[in-house]
């Protein structure tokens, strides 16, 4: 089944799509391309466009056979039961106060270590780099353990800073590194001349630097955000009850109540992943290019 | 000159604390934590108690964690070969820029941006025997999730599914950057696509090919949300990869010593493996393009 996006034959290279005199003889293969990538663009989008529709079913016509992509009696009742019952309500509020404050501070701290790795010479520069690149591969699942321990002693168990402080130190190193990588693209005569004339350099950092850095620090937030905002092994661990519980928990626990409800389980799903989706749509060219910026070049 | 050096490394240092401070204390410390607590006992309850090596030997006898480690070795390598195929295959097909295509990208990508858990969910409906679409629509009831030789290659198929666009981005940024000029130089030598593949793009993607298959894999021995949301490691343990083995084993069974031994198993055999990784994708030759 997977084999669909692969129907398409292997295409030769980019550069035909430059050259007008093999487009008569590429017209079979690139209607075939063509197709091929609407079937794996269907095959990718249908399971998500599937929470989408039965979201708007009513509870009757989700057990209906045959199954119908588009639903006849479309109804906002699922999204009605969740959005007015204030303890579902509730799993939002916390995912939004976490993943908003997680991905400010991330933000902040990690533009501050960027600034210095990028503009600065000492001697432990790159020792900490090295640090950083390699604090950065550990897996989170091996600090699960411990994690519980040190928020349990530190008294922030069940806690919102519990949840965002462990949150950061996920995102940070990578932050660090993509915002790295993005301030050293900049030339440096932009703050360079700031500091000649006189200015400190944390002038240089927050009036020159970071407004051109805007795609960088776009792309790392969405990235951040998007991490918080899905996280479900630690909240799992470091929370206990229903009202400290994030959206991912709040859908896990609604499956388990009310496993039946299957439109009241999409809309859920659809809500939870709407706030990611949003941003994703809106700032996708930003995203996607300070996404991959890291990974084309040795 | 030397005493603007010192004021200069002062400066960045200052602007590095807030950073290391975190770094230092809630990720160098948890380490060394979870090493201690591998050799100890702890049930939440009572107070830990060291058992030295216990907990290791435990491990190298237990089949229930070797069974996770193969389960997830086996889902690794189902599923990223697969993944990256698929990807790269992607990639090159919407780097042609054929009309209407760019905007394809966002469907391929919207499996991934999906929250995991939500999507273990609907995957889990698509799949249930007596209710799943999936049944429906081949009209047979097939036990996908809950039959040992099918739960598996089941998972496996989700995690393609939601890796294959957020790959195929990257090897989408890496076409993206081999400069037009090299593929006209080997179009007038009179080079076969087969052979622009092989000669061209696929080593002058090796950087990307080097990131995606290192994160990927790093990112494979963790998973966690989807499995566990469509299977708990289910049925008898045929997908219970080593993330939710850590977890069952720390908040199920309240042996925190033994999933702490297992974390560190983990640790190392993904530093194991990156170091692997990395002199594979080292040894060979890169084109030099300046």
């Amino acid at each position: 089944m997977t084999a669909v996006a692969t129907k398409a034959p292997t295409p030769k290279n980019p550069k035909y799509q430059q050259n007008p005199k093999n487009s008569a003889r590429d017209i079979p293969a690139r209607i075939f391309i063509w197709i091929g990538l609407l079937a794996g663009a269907g095959f990718a989008g249908l399971p998500v466009l599937w929470m989408l529709s039965s979201s708007f079913k009513s509870n009757r016509e989700i057990f209906e056979f045959p199954p119908r992509l588009l639903t006849e009696s479309f109804s906002f009742d699922a999204y009605l039961a969740i959005l007015s019952d204030p303890s579902r309500l509730r799993f939002f509020i916390n995912s939004y106060v976490v993943a908003i404050c997680v991905t400010i501070l991330t933000l902040v701290v990690a533009i501050h270590a960027a600034y210095a790795f990028s503009r600065f010479t000492f001697r432990m520069k790159h020792p900490l780099k090295l640090l950083i690149i390699s604090v950065q591969a550990v897996p989170p699942i091996t600090v699960l353990i411990p994690y519980f321990g040190i928020i349990v002693a530190l008294k922030m168990y069940d806690t919102y800073p519990g949840l965002i402080f462990t949150y950061m130190l996920f995102t940070l190193p990578y932050a660090i590194i993509m915002m790295t990588s993005y301030m050293n693209s900049l030339p440096r005569e932009l703050d360079e001349a700031v500091r000649v004339d006189g200015g400190s350099s944390m002038t240089a950092l927050w009036r020159v630097l970071v407004p051109v850095s805007v795609p960088g620090i776009v792309s790392v937030g969405v990235y951040t955000f998007m991490i918080a905002w899905n996280e479900y092994l630690f909240a799992l661990t470091l929370t206990s009850s229903e009202s400290m519980r994030t959206v991912p928990i709040g859908l896990q626990l609604l499956m388990g109540q009310h496993s039946f409800q299957w439109n009241e389980i999409m809309a859920m799903s659809i809500l939870g992943s709407i706030p990611v989706l949003a941003l994703f749509l809106f700032f996708q060219r930003f995203f996607m290019s300070g996404l991959t910026s890291g990974a084309v070049k040795n | 000159m030397n005493a603007r050096r010192r004021h200069e490394a002062r400066a960045a240092y200052a602007l590095l604390l807030p950073s290391f401070v975190g770094v230092g204390g809630f990720l160098l410390l948890p380490v060394l934590v979870v090493l201690g607590m591998s050799f100890m006992e702890w049930d939440l309850i009572s107070a830990p108690e060291w058992v030295g090596l216990e907990n290791y030997a435990y491990l190298l006898t237990s089949e229930r964690f070797a069974n996770s480690l193969w389960v997830t070795a086996v889902f690794t390598l189902l599923s990223i070969p697969t993944a990256i195929a698929l990807g790269l295959l992607l990639a090159i097909a919407i780097n042609r820029g054929l009309p209407g295509t760019s905007w394809l990208r966002v469907l391929y990508v919207l499996p991934w941006v999906s929250a995991p858990l939500a999507l273990g969910v609907v995957w889990k409906w698509i799949l249930d025997p007596s209710y799943g679409v999936l049944n429906a629509l081949i009209g047979r009831r097939v036990e996908w999730l809950t039959d040992p030789q099918l739960a598996l290659p089941a998972v496996v198929f989700v995690q393609v599914w939601t890796t294959v666009g957020y790959i195929s981005l990257f090897f989408l940024a890496g076409l993206q950057q081999i400069p037009v000029a090299v593929y006209e130089a080997a179009k007038l030598d009179g080079a076969a696509a087969a052979r622009i593949l092989r000669s061209i793009t696929l080593p002058l993607l090796r950087p990307t090919m080097f990131f995606v298959t290192v994160t990927s894999v790093i990112a494979s021995f963790q998973v966690f949300d989807s499995i566990y949301a469509m299977t708990r490691g289910g049925p008898a343990f045929r997908t219970d990869v080593i993330a939710s083995r850590i977890y069952d084993e720390a908040f199920v069974n309240l042996r925190l010593g033994r999933a702490a031994a297992m974390a560190v198993v983990l640790f190392l055999v993904l530093v194991a493996i990156t170091l692997i990784q990395q002199r594979y994708f080292r040894r060979r030759i890169t084109y030099d393009m300046s």
